[in-house]
């Protein structure tokens, strides 16, 4: 069994760092296995961190390290030029977005690059901040920054096809004749 | 601060609560307020944050995961075999070293399985390491009733010698995108493990051609594909061994 910190640990972080998995790897044994993974560390190395409110953050960045060490590939960070999203993105309407199987937006996500997929994941499913998603990256804010507004053009470019056919599939009655008086 | 230096900071969505108080962005948000437009655009940006990060919410956890966690299951199989390669790959470099001093005397080639032999192999990796299992139950039923309603797995058949021993536990494995179940049992206090994954991912030039028997290391092993699955039966012994338990 767990020891009591531990398990209020688990209690307060399981979810979101399954959700955080789920949405790097669209796989539900892989997600729980980074999940054990991450606790299974946090258990032997807790020692280590001396500010408890460091606890979420420092969970997930072992989580991320965890899934780059299982992609077993080299994970570079070149930097971004910061640029201005263009404007002529597919608009999508937050309704629409609500209505979509999480599936698809799943989906969408998993076929984004890893630099934009973990940034967007972060910052949607725990509310942190660009500065904490830096710190968690080892990366710049203006890195951050610009990761983001470039996932979230991709996710949506991705996702606007699916919320237009959403809406092709709703066939719309006929308009009533109105009564000749 | 002009409107598009404001976009530029915002365009990534709305700064969160430790943000919120960096001066560029309390000028940002200033200049979204005074600026019609620009401020129609922040918040049309707020509400899909708030629509992503609810539908990213929505993603289902495995029911069986806290109780696992609380229960001490940390230790992840797939982590410490690639730990364990990792150090094969050390000791593999060492013996290529070695094996170019002896170069002139070294005449097999060294060959690599595919397709089902590659999935025996690893299987029989993973069982060699600390694996955990998702639910333990002695009850065959209550391993399928998990499988089926936490994997959607439940198109197989389990041989009538497994099918009438004591459960142990059940998981999924991943192996190269593909789903594998894992039921383990007991018999005569020897622990068999039951592998199957759906043939429909595999091309037919890499299923065993019928019943195949196979010694990996310390694993006896048997494969055989019927026509929704492929299946693969190993455990810690010789084939005479394995072969009594079926």
């Amino acid at each position: 069994m767990a020891s009591p910190e531990v398990e209020l640990v688990v209690e307060e972080h399981y979810q979101k760092l399954f959700r955080f998995a789920m949405s790097l790897v669209n796989n539900a044994s892989v997600a729980a296995d980074l999940t054990q993974q991450t606790f299974y560390i946090y258990a032997s190395k807790r020692g280590q961190i001396r500010d408890a409110s460091r606890t979420k953050a420092w969970l997930f960045t072992t989580l991320h390290r965890e899934f780059i060490a299982l992609k077993r590939k080299e994970t570079r960070h070149p930097e971004y030029e910061l640029m201005l999203v263009e404007d002529d993105l597919p608009s999508i309407a937050p309704e629409a977005l609500r209505n979509l199987d999480v599936k698809l937006v799943l989906r969408a996500l998993e076929e984004l690059d890893e630099r934009f997929r973990v940034p967007l994941a972060l910052y949607h499913l725990d509310d942190l901040s660009y500065r904490e998603i830096a710190e968690l990256l080892e990366v710049p804010i203006g890195t951050v920054m610009s990761r983001l507004a470039r996932g979230r053009e991709h996710l949506f470019r991705r996702l606007h096809p699916e919320v237009v056919s959403q809406h092709t599939n709703i066939i719309s009655l006929p308009t009533p004749v109105a009564a000749l008086s | 601060m002009d409107p598009q230096r404001a976009k530029f900071l915002l365009q990534g969505g709305p700064p969160r609560a430790g943000d919120r108080e960096d001066p560029a962005f309390v000028e940002a948000l200033a200049e979204a307020e005074a600026d019609p437009a620009l401020g129609d655009w922040t918040r049309r940006q707020q509400h899909l944050t708030d629509a992503l990060a609810g539908k990213l919410n929505e993603i289902a956890v495995p029911a069986y995961l806290k109780n696992h966690l609380l229960a001490g299951g940390f230790v992840s199989q797939r982590t410490h075999r690639f730990r364990r390669r990792s150090w094969l790959a050390a000791a593999a470099s060492l013996a290529i070293l070695v094996g170019l001093a002896t170069w002139q005397w070294i005449s097999t080639p060294v060959v690599q399985p595919i397709g089902f032999a590659a999935l025996r192999a690893d299987l029989c990796d993973f069982l060699a390491g600390d694996f955990q299992l998702e639910v333990q139950s002695p009850l065959l039923e209550r391993l399928q009733e998990h499988l089926g309603a936490e994997h959607q797995f439940t198109n197989y058949a389990v041989p009538a010698a497994l099918a009438g021993q004591r459960g142990v536990g059940c998981r999924m494995i991943d192996w190269q995108g593909r789903q594998v179940a894992l039921i383990c049992f007991t018999s005569n206090g020897q622990l068999v493990h039951f592998f199957i994954t759906p043939r429909s991912t595999w091309p037919d030039e890499e299923l065993p051609l019928a019943y195949t028997h196979e010694q990996v290391e310390e694993w006896a092993t048997a494969g055989w594909v019927d026509d929704l699955n492929v299946y693969l039966v190993a455990t810690r012994g010789t084939p005479d061994m394995l072969a009594s338990l079926l």
